[in-house]
Formats: C-alpha cells, sequence, structure tokens
C-alpha cells in the first residue's frame, strides 16, 4: 500500500506537476533537439 | 557560464540532495540482501529453526527499507530531463544502454524474486526460497551495476564519438563503456561500502538486544555472520578503494590533488593521515596548505601510481602547467578547448549554408581540439579545480572510518566467537553508535566521488554549467524544498517503523 501511495506521488503527481521533459515539450524532433543544444554548445560566451 | 550561477547551484542542490538521501536507503539493500542470503543458507543446511527466526526478523528491515527506498532514484532520471536537458540529450546513447539494461534485466529480476522472498516461506520449497533471496541479492546488486557504468563513463569517457551534427555521443564500443576500469572500480567499491554498512547496521542492533539482555543468542549469532562478512567485505573495500584511487589518479588527477590538499607536486608524496587544511591558502601563493598535519610520506605517490616514488601533479602544476613532467596549463586547455567550440559553430554553419570545404576543415579543427572541448566554457583557469575542503575533508572522514569499521569487525568477531561480547559494554556502546556513522562514511565517499569531480558533469567535455537546462531557477527552489520535505518524511517513517520493529524484536516479529 505504502509502496502504490509513494508511486502515485512520484509519478503521477511529481512527475506531471514539476518535472517536464524540456526537450521533448519544447521540440517535435530530434532534428530540432540537436539543432537546440548545438546552439547553446556554440553560442558566444 | 551559460546560465546563470543560482540556477546551476540550485540545480546541483537538488540533484545533490535526491542522491545524497537515495544513498541513505540503497547501500543497506545491497548489503542486507546478502546477510539474510548468508543467514538463510545456515538455515537450509543445518535446519535449525532459530536461523529461519534470524533470517526472517532481519528481512523484515530489510523489507522497511527497500519499501521506503522504492524509486527514491527515480526523482534522479525526471530531474535529468528537467534540470539538465542538455546533459542527458548529449550523453543520451551512452546512458540509455546501461539504464535499458538495469530496467530490463536486474529491475525486473529484483523486483520478482523479492515477491517469492518476503510472501513465500510457506508457498514453495526451501531451496526454492533459497534461491530467490539469492538472486534479490544478486539481482539488487546488478542494478547498482549499471546506475555505476554510467556514473564512471561521466568520470572518465571512453568508447564513444561525439557526433558535431547531432549533439550527442555515440557508443562505439559498448565493452570499453562496460569494462570501462573507472566503472569496474567504482562499482567495487560501492556495493563493498553497502556490505559494510549492512554489517555495521546488523552488529550495532544485535548490540543494543545485548545491552538490553534480550534475545541475546540470537543477537550473536547476528554478530557472528555480520562481522565475518563485514570483515571480508571491509578488506576488499580497501583493495577496491585502492583500485578507486589510482584510476583518480589517471584519469582525474585534479581530484586526486583536491582529496589530498596537494598543492604542488613532488615525487614520493605523502597522504595526509590528520590535517587541517589553511583556510586562507589560494592557488599560487606560497603560503603553508595546512595548519597543521601528520603525513604518511610516500603513500599518496603509491596510492596514486602504485610506486612509492611516482610524481603526484599538485593543484598548481595543473592549473599553471609543469613543462618538466609534461602537465598542460589550464590556460592552454582554455586555449583549446575554445578553439574546439569556434570549429563546431563554424562546422555548423557552414553544413547550413552546404559549404562543405569549410564544414570539413572546421571538422578537423573540431577534432584535433576536442579533447578539451569543455574547457572552452571557462573564463578562468581556477574554475577547474574543485572545492578543496569540500573534497579533502570528506575523503579523510571516508577513509577514517573506514579504518575504524575494519577494527570494530575484527574486535566484535573475536568478542562474539569467544562469547563475551554480552560483557562488553563499550564495545556494544561503540557498535551501536557506528551504525550512523557508516552513514556518515556513505555519504561522504559520494560527496569526494562527484564534488572532487567539479566542474565536470563529464569529465574535461561538459561542465555542469552547460549541462543544466535554461529554467526558472525559482521552480528549482520550490522542488529543492519539496523533496527535501518529502525525503525527510521518508527518513524519518523508516527510522519510526524500524525502531518498532526493533523493539518488538526477533520473537514477536
Amino acid at each position: 500500500m505504502l509502496i502504490a501511495i509513494k508511486l502515485f506521488v512520484m509519478f503521477a503527481i511529481i512527475k506531471w506537476l514539476f518535472f517536464p521533459n524540456i526537450l521533448k515539450e519544447n521540440f517535435d524532433s530530434d532534428e530540432a533537439r540537436s539543432e537546440y543544444v548545438l546552439q547553446h554548445l556554440t553560442k558566444d560566451k | 557560464m551559460e546560465h546563470s550561477e543560482l540556477l546551476v547551484d540550485w540545480s546541483r542542490a537538488q540533484f545533490a540532495l535526491t542522491a545524497l538521501y537515495h544513498w541513505l536507503f540503497v547501500p543497506l539493500t545491497l548489503g542486507l540482501t546478502f546477510i539474510v542470503a548468508i543467514m538463510e543458507t545456515i538455515y537450509v543446511k543445518t535446519g535449525d529453526a532459530k536461523w529461519k527466526t534470524t533470517t526472517k526478523y532481519w528481512m523484515g528491515l530489510l523489507a522497511i527499507n527497500f519499501a521506503i527506498g522504492l524509486a527514491t532514484g527515480i526523482i534522479m532520471e525526471f530531474e535529468f530531463g528537467t534540470n539538465w536537458s542538455n546533459y542527458s540529450w548529449i550523453v543520451g546513447d551512452i546512458f540509455g544502454a546501461p539504464l535499458a539494461i538495469e530496467g530490463l534485466m536486474a529491475f525486473f529480476m529484483e523486483s520478482t524474486f523479492f515477491a517469492v522472498m518476503f510472501f513465500g516461506w510457506d508457498k514453495v520449497s526451501k531451496k526454492m526460497h533459497l534461491l530467490s533471496t539469492w538472486l534479490v541479492a544478486i539481482g539488487s546488486n546488478l542494478s547498482a551495476l549499471w546506475i555505476l557504468v554510467a556514473n564512471g563513463w561521466m568520470q572518465h569517457p571512453v568508447g564513444m564519438h561525439f557526433n558535431p551534427d547531432t549533439a550527442r555521443n555515440e557508443m562505439e564500443n559498448f565493452w570499453e563503456v562496460f569494462l570501462n576500469p573507472n566503472a569496474v572500480s567504482k562499482f567495487l567499491h560501492t556495493i563493498s561500502s553497502g556490505y559494510v554498512l549492512a554489517s555495521l547496521f546488523v552488529i550495532g542492533i544485535s548490540a543494543w538486544y545485548l545491552l538490553k539482555k534480550r534475545d541475546t543468542q540470537f543477537a550473536r549469532r547476528s554478530i557472528i555472520v555480520a562481522s565475518s562478512f563485514g570483515l571480508i567485505t571491509s578488506i576488499f573495500l580497501l583493495t577496491t578503494g585502492d583500485e578507486s584511487a589510482h584510476q583518480v589518479a589517471l584519469n582525474q588527477p585534479m581530484k586526486l590533488a583536491a582529496m589530498e590538499g596537494l598543492y604542488d607536486g613532488e615525487k614520493r608524496a605523502g597522504i595526509i593521515a590528520f590535517g587541517v587544511l589553511n583556510e586562507a591558502k589560494q592557488i599560487g601563493d606560497d603560503a603553508e596548505e595546512f595548519l597543521f598535519s601528520f603525513e604518511i610520506p610516500g603513500a599518496l605517490s603509491f596510492l596514486g601510481y602504485h610506486d612509492l616514488n611516482a610524481f603526484v601533479p599538485g593543484i598548481n602544476d595543473m592549473v599553471y602547467g609543469n613543462e618538466k613532467h609534461n602537465i598542460l596549463s589550464v590556460k592552454e586547455k582554455i586555449r583549446q578547448g575554445k578553439l574546439a567550440v569556434a570549429a563546431l559553430s563554424e562546422y555548423k554553419t557552414a553544413k547550413k549554408n552546404n559549404d562543405m570545404p569549410t564544414a570539413q576543415k572546421a571538422l578537423k579543427i573540431f577534432e584535433e581540439n576536442q579533447k578539451y572541448m569543455g574547457y572552452g566554457y571557462l573564463n578562468d583557469p581556477k574554475e577547474a579545480v574543485p572545492d578543496i575542503s569540500l573534497s579533502f575533508y570528506s575523503f579523510h572522514t571516508m577513509v577514517g572510518l573506514g579504518t575504524w569499521f575494519l577494527i570494530l569487525f575484527l574486535v566484535s568477531l573475536y568478542y562474539s566467537m569467544t562469547n563475551e561480547m554480552h560483557n562488553k559494554k563499550w564495545l556494544l556502546y561503540a557498535a551501536l553508535f557506528t551504525i550512523p556513522l557508516g552513514y556518515v562514511a556513505q555519504e561522504a565517499g559520494w560527496i569526494v566521488a562527484e564534488a572532487g569531480r567539479q566542474p565536470w558533469a563529464i569529465q574535461d567535455l561538459l561542465p555542469v554549467g552547460m549541462a543544466a537546462s535554461n529554467v526558472a531557477s525559482t521552480s528549482v527552489m520550490i522542488t529543492f524544498w519539496l523533496f527535501a520535505i518529502l525525503f525527510t518524511g521518508l527518513l524519518i517513517a523508516e527510522v519510526k517503523i524500524m525502531l518498532k520493529q526493533i523493539k518488538i524484536g526477533p520473537e514477536g516479529h
């Protein structure tokens, strides 16, 4: 019971409310994700 | 660095919090599964019902720890996708394989046989039950294997190739990743530390029963098994620690120097057996490293390079370079790193413009300087140095406590074999109060491993500042406190339930 409640809290509440997968949510394709990360890595500091 | 220091600090703090709390639960499971497997084996071999009672009692405490600790590690995977999305993308292919294997093989095996172990006492044969218990122990440890393969790769990235078109590290050789010496030594050192912790746990609780003069035969039996297991695994822990330090010396010399507070490299370098760092000491100045210290000459050279006369580079040698010993300065590495970053940028633009000659030229420059790419994101050579005090004191706390545990196992094994332990109150109290020290040593070990490798998320290739996502720091702060409350609640629940079970004792269990 304890395990079930804990897993529910972790996956259904914490993950859903607080932990979106940033790259998956913001980009539609792996190509777009690559482009974003490459841009991040090569931006002038 | 790319993101605000505040955001990176909170992201790191949150990861550290979840990792440290997770690690309060895991090592006990790793070790206690083997201890109950040994106890059950004695029961099956001898047919003595007292050993069944003993096994079931410790299995009950294992169940509490397993149930409460279960899935606390999953939070870290959530954090990868949110707070460390750039990192997750860059390492995706390398992390994917070990973690997928863990999910499919180890976790499945562990979970399936856990059910048989806990609920199958009267439902399956003795031998089948014993097999399940051993498979739970092996499965739990295999789970740790895959996680530590991934962690070992971050500390010593091998067997991969960075694809400049996708910004991902792609695995070239699974076996090189799997048999990465850093990962192997880290895995063996980590699991054996879990065995030591579980032994301390069993001895400490058994000592409490002896102090209370109840369940004394049960306590003596438990102490004999745990002291023997603890003694053997402590010796193994020493050897794996030696190999871990050797790997650190070869692949992360800055970490080794920070662990020992070694500013100026030397041949026949000593280990500080005991010392207090001079906090006013700065990199590059002439101030003394220690306010006072007691050193074992040559020991660091031997530990790091298995040669008493080997040169061990200090922090200054690595920051400013040392021509005599062929050590590049961080300044030079930053120069090469910036060349790599600029070349990657040029490659990307040229590819977009379909200018293949320029792209090829840029790619060549990138590949020539890629080894130090991560340094290209640093602005000051001193940024390449981890927190020296944190690394030094964590390392020495871990080693000092590890030495004490070895002595405790020896003494408690002797007195339990001679049936005198119940008369040695000082030893019983020492054993009881060593339980929390076991946890302190565990956490100190992780701090050495993770704080000591800063500023790197991936050694030399990606600093933590570049690995972090660009999210609002307030949301990271909120989830930090959320986890602090949640995990503290879980910890309190664990301690309360365990104390209740311990007070009930093996007979009432």
